[in-house]
């Protein structure tokens, strides 16, 4: 309980550190939302020294960061310059959309790694091993951006898949399984391409940490007691691997709001990733800072699972 | 007494591949002939590089061997598949040289002993649990240990639950591959006592293991054992009763070994007199 305690505050410190380190980066980058506005002879700098001082943008650095926290305790997390409405509730809309993206995409991409590297490592060595580790490498060293386009130019040019958006136009009308079609035939572009740049790493971790304990002699000494070996690979050597596993599906999680940014931009996916690009580009200063603390809550939040899961996993940390 | 376990011609060729793309192969096992009968103590001595741990790993079906044939109650061995070597497996128990690295870092101790009963018997939780203490009392450790796991014990405790693992299957051959090797003396002393136990000639042939000690020390050896196996480059070059072995050795690795200890006297009913 004492190590979970710990990894708990650890948590809640790291969370506080990230809102003051991005508060500070984006107080020192330079301009701000209104500056472009000084261009514009239609508003006076009166207007401009008004809308400044109603975003608080006037106050020292330490009096914005506290106005902010403010905001937080009360969920809005600060006001959009851009669309005049309080940060949290733009950010929920894209998350949510982001979230149904990358949990179907993280638990697809698991669930193909585990039983691939599985049965990658018990081949370890044998044609079948090494068709899937050279295929994972190849698909590593291809980018993310490449991929996304070669399976939009295939989308394209089938016409089997919309090529981006969420949803048809007109699908309002639609009944809800004809939602939920069309839904799954707009998710299935982004989610493959996300399942495909995340597969080779997940793959290989798995693989090699199942190859490094089934050559350890507890394995040995099982098989020499007749362990079946679908149990010796499930029940023995996999949770004997699962400590860096676990540790990696903490990442996943941490990842799943911000891993997607990139895909979501090219498949004009309406989630965080194009909002958040618009909001650094238009220097919404609460808006990027709400992304970046929404972000770090995933990651922290993830980093807390994995440290549950591996205390729940293994008792030498227990014991611990 | 019958033949339990016999191996004829047997050889193990390991190959490994280079970077380069060069295949190279070493011979661990040449032409070893050997007959385990039923409740025998054997001990099977040579330097390190001998052959000794490749011969007991493939006597216990862990390793194929590359030439030859394993016998085990006249059923050959060699040409059993994966499946089927399952249910010889637990007949003929390896016991490793590290205790610290053969059990799963996940199981507790009653895990250990019981998985076996799981996975091929219908015992009831409680029963397993009674079995598991009585298997514990028999190996000389206290019955309070289920619950915790083989990492809370000490070498010795752990070698000493190692041998109750290969225990709780009832083998018939109890093969132990420098089993004693890392333990310290008073320890590798208890184990051995343990060991003379468990073959103790009250008990009838059948209901005992035969008891094979893989050991590079020849007093263990000569202690221990009733035959004596020298090992040598892969080759067996010399067998037979220990007293013959000590006594009158007759190839140059016996000597060599023989050199290697502080000297033995006699043999006596009672072990060698050092």
């Amino acid at each position: 309980m004492r190590y979970l305690t710990r990894r708990f505050l650890h948590a809640v410190f790291l969370l506080a550190g990230a809102t003051v380190v991005t508060f500070l980066f984006t107080a020192l980058a330079p301009g701000n939302y209104f500056d472009e506005m000084r261009l514009n002879p239609q508003i006076s700098p009166e207007t401009l020294t008004a809308l400044k001082a109603r975003y608080d943008l006037d106050k020292p650095l330490g009096i914005r960061y506290l106005v902010w926290l403010k905001s937080l305790a009360h969920g809005e997390m600060g006001y959009s310059f851009a669309y005049n409405s309080p940060v949290a509730t733009l950010l929920v809309q894209r998350a949510r959309n982001t979230l149904l993206l990358t949990i179907t995409a993280t638990l697809l991409a698991w669930s193909i790694a585990l039983p691939l590297g599985v049965w990658s490592a018990e081949r370890s060595g044998r044609w079948a091993d090494r068709l899937v580790t050279g295929s994972s490498a190849i698909l590593l060293v291809i980018p993310d951006i490449a991929l996304a386009l070669g399976f939009l130019m295939i989308a394209v040019h089938t016409r089997w898949l919309p090529a981006g958006g969420m949803a048809s136009v007109g699908s309002e009308t639609l009944s809800f399984v004809a939602r939920l079609w069309d839904l799954s035939r707009h998710m299935f572009l982004p989610v493959t391409i996300l399942v495909f740049s995340a597969q080779p790493l997940l793959v290989r971790h798995v693989r090699s940490a199942v190859a490094e304990t089934l050559g350890e002699g507890f394995i040995r000494a099982a098989e020499g007691h007749g362990i079946p070996r679908g149990r010796l690979l499930w029940r023995y050597a996999l949770p004997a691997a699962a400590n860096p596993l676990i540790s990696l599906f903490g990442f996943s999680i941490g990842a799943l709001l911000s891993g997607s940014l990139l895909i979501e931009v090219v498949t004009s996916w309406p989630g965080l990733g194009p909002f958040l690009l618009e909001a650094i580009l238009a220097r919404d200063l609460y808006v990027v800072v709400g992304g970046v603390l929404l972000s770090t809550l995933f990651l922290v939040a993830g980093n807390f699972i994995a440290d549950v899961m591996l205390f729940w996993a293994d008792p030498r940390i227990r014991a611990e | 007494m019958e033949a339990l376990l016999s191996a004829e011609n047997l050889g193990k060729e390991y190959s490994s591949r280079h970077s380069s793309g060069a295949k190279t192969s070493v011979r661990a096992l040449d032409h070893a002939n050997l007959t385990i009968w039923s409740g025998t103590r054997v001990a099977i001595v040579g330097a390190s590089g001998s052959g000794k741990s490749t011969l007991a790993a493939c006597l216990a079906c862990l390793e194929k061997p590359s030439a030859g044939s394993i016998r085990f109650k006249n059923q050959e061995l060699t040409a059993l598949s994966e499946y089927e070597l399952r249910s010889i497996r637990p007949q003929i128990q390896l016991v490793f040289q590290d205790p610290a690295t053969v059990f799963n870092p996940n199981f507790t101790v009653l895990k250990v002993l019981e998985e076996p009963w799981i996975l091929q018997t219908k015992i009831a939780a409680e029963e397993r649990r009674e079995l598991a203490r009585e298997l514990l009392a028999r190996v000389g450790l206290p019955r309070n240990i289920l619950g915790r796991g083989p990492r809370d014990l000490s070498g010795g405790q752990r070698q000493r639950l190692a041998i109750a693992r290969a225990l709780a299957l009832e083998p018939k051959i109890l093969i132990l591959d420098e089993a004693l090797s890392a333990l310290d003396y008073s320890v590798q002393a208890q184990i051995a006592n343990l060991l003379l136990d468990l073959s103790d000639r009250s008990i009838p042939p059948t209901k005992r293991p035969a008891i094979v000690l893989i050991t590079h020390d020849l007093v263990m050896a000569a202690r221990f054992a009733e035959e004596i196996v020298v090992m040598q480059g892969g080759h067996i070059v010399e067998s037979g009763p220990t007293q013959k072995i000590i006594g009158s050795p007759e190839h140059e690795a016996t000597f060599a070994l023989l050199a290697c200890t502080t000297g033995i006297a006699s043999i006596t009913e009672n072990g060698p007199v050092v």
